[in-house]
């Protein structure tokens, strides 16, 4: 049972909560006896048992930075023979980066979360986290090309630059990806967005050129 | 005697009590202050702040990921405070819009409200632009660590609470005992701090009873009256606090 309270501002405390046990969610913090809110929102109390989670829901969307286990989606932009670079764009369905994230996408020709210059959070792709078979036999340059957009998941927060990313799933792995088509005449050809075929080869609808990738498992495949 | 508006000589302002200043106010007395967030679309929080003729334009961005930098655990923050060429009544060249003691000190006034451990291997920038400018230095940079947490706070930054500055400064005073008594005026005008030669700037988290940033400069004859001056500092923080609490509200509800 979730009670809704009055919106908090960063510094104020809840109103008096009932007597029992509590658990500092989310936006929440524990001062001198008191629970204080840490964000703009809405206090919330949910139940859980016999004890009382105590949390403050943010009037925007919180910030999303990829932590340990997180699932994201990010844009291939580099892709070399040990790794394959990776800017990401959506933490746990949420754009990365927070309220500028929202906007930007809004009104730019950017993906949600894409950075406006240059300040997108980077993953890497290492050669031996691509697959969980045949690690020794992984061609990065046949399962990820610059542009794709990829589902993987976090290992670790990685060293000072680059977060650690796995695609060691059948969920995880290339979700869209588009080619061009061969230039005909000097016009530039349209580009075609492959179709999974199956989970390592991606298919042209047009013209039935075949591509290799490290495909994710559809979604419409339960 | 009062020395006349164009006088080069620093003046000895003799006056009864009260003291009454050329803009009506009391010595304890701050201006209005009005508070808008929201008004940059390309950054996460922006405020806009204006007290006065003091007019500053605060936008954070962020969370960001760090250069190039050694590993971190928690977030950084990066304040950048530029005095428009335009905010004073001499023009400033474009080398000198930027001015590093006042953003040494709002970061210092902001570091100990920021939850920085929750935001690991990320900076946030706060930008501050004073686009215009009646009131001293100090009194910048006061006003700019309110701009920026307010701005901090629309971003979705998670902060202990908000933080708010003021600002005093000391004229010298011709009772009629003929004796030279410093007197401190609350939100100084610029014309009343180029007058002075004390100032003090307290910024601080009203609703944590807790002051983060405390500058004096210049010579104190009391200690008493700093004592007072200081207590006074801190209402009018308070008073600023829910002056930005209103603003927030109104904007979020």
């Amino acid at each position: 049972m979730d009670d809704q309270q009055p919106l908090l501002l960063p510094g104020q405390p809840f109103p008096p909560l009932p007597k029992g046990e509590f658990v500092l969610g989310d936006g929440a913090y524990g001062r001198e006896g008191y629970v204080v809110s840490d964000r703009i929102g809405h206090g919330t109390e949910t139940k859980l048992g016999t004890q009382t989670i105590v949390k403050v829901v943010g009037t925007q969307p919180p910030l999303a930075l990829p932590k340990a286990g997180s699932t994201v989606l990010g844009r291939v932009t580099r892709v070399n023979p040990r790794q394959a670079t990776v800017s990401i764009l959506v933490v746990d369905g949420l754009p990365c980066g927070g309220a500028q994230a929202t906007r930007v996408g809004a009104s730019n020709n950017k993906a949600a979360g894409e950075g406006i210059d240059g300040s997108d959070f980077q993953g890497i792709i290492r050669a031996q986290d691509v697959r969980s078979t045949e690690k020794d036999a992984v061609v990065l340059a046949e399962c990820f090309r610059p542009g794709d957009i990829v589902r993987a998941t976090v290992i670790s927060l990685g060293d000072a630059r680059s977060y650690y990313l796995s695609t060691a799933q059948n969920e995880l792995g290339v979700v869209h990806a588009t080619t061009r088509g061969p230039s005909q005449y000097g016009w530039t050809a349209a580009k075609h967005v492959l179709q999974p075929m199956s989970w390592r080869e991606m298919a042209d609808p047009v013209t039935g050129h075949v591509e290799p990738r490290k495909c994710a498992k559809p979604d419409w495949l339960a | 005697m009062n020395v006349g508006e164009d006088s080069m000589a620093v003046p000895c302002i003799a006056q009864k009590s009260p003291v009454v200043r050329p803009d009506g106010r009391k010595a304890e007395e701050p201006r209005p202050l009005y508070l808008q967030t929201g008004i940059i679309p390309s950054a996460s929080g922006s405020t806009l702040l204006e007290s006065g003729h003091t007019k500053i334009v605060c936008s954070v961005h962020g969370p960001r990921q760090v250069r190039g930098r050694h590993y971190a655990g928690k977030a950084e923050v990066n304040v950048q405070f530029e005095m428009a060429p335009f905010s004073e009544k001499e023009r400033r060249s474009s080398r000198d819009t930027e001015a590093p003691v006042p953003a040494a000190l709002i970061q210092q006034a902001l570091l100990p409200a920021i939850r920085l451990d929750l935001l690991p291997k990320s900076s946030i920038d706060v930008h501050i632009t004073v686009l215009d400018s009646d009131t001293s230095m100090l009194g910048c940079a006061a006003m700019g660590a309110t701009a920026a947490s307010a701005a901090l706070a629309e971003a979705g930054v998670q902060m202990l609470g908000l933080v708010t500055g003021a600002t005093a400064t000391a004229i010298s005073t011709l009772p009629s005992t003929n004796k030279a008594q410093q007197l401190w005026l609350v939100d100084p005008t610029h014309r009343e701090y180029a007058d002075s030669h004390s100032h003090l700037m307290i910024c601080g988290l009203p609703a944590l009873g807790m002051t983060t940033c405390y500058v004096l400069q210049g010579s104190v004859d009391s200690m008493n009256a700093l004592k007072h001056v200081s207590n006074t500092l801190t209402q009018v923080t308070t008073k600023y606090h829910g002056l930005v609490a209103q603003s927030l509200y109104n904007e979020h509800t």
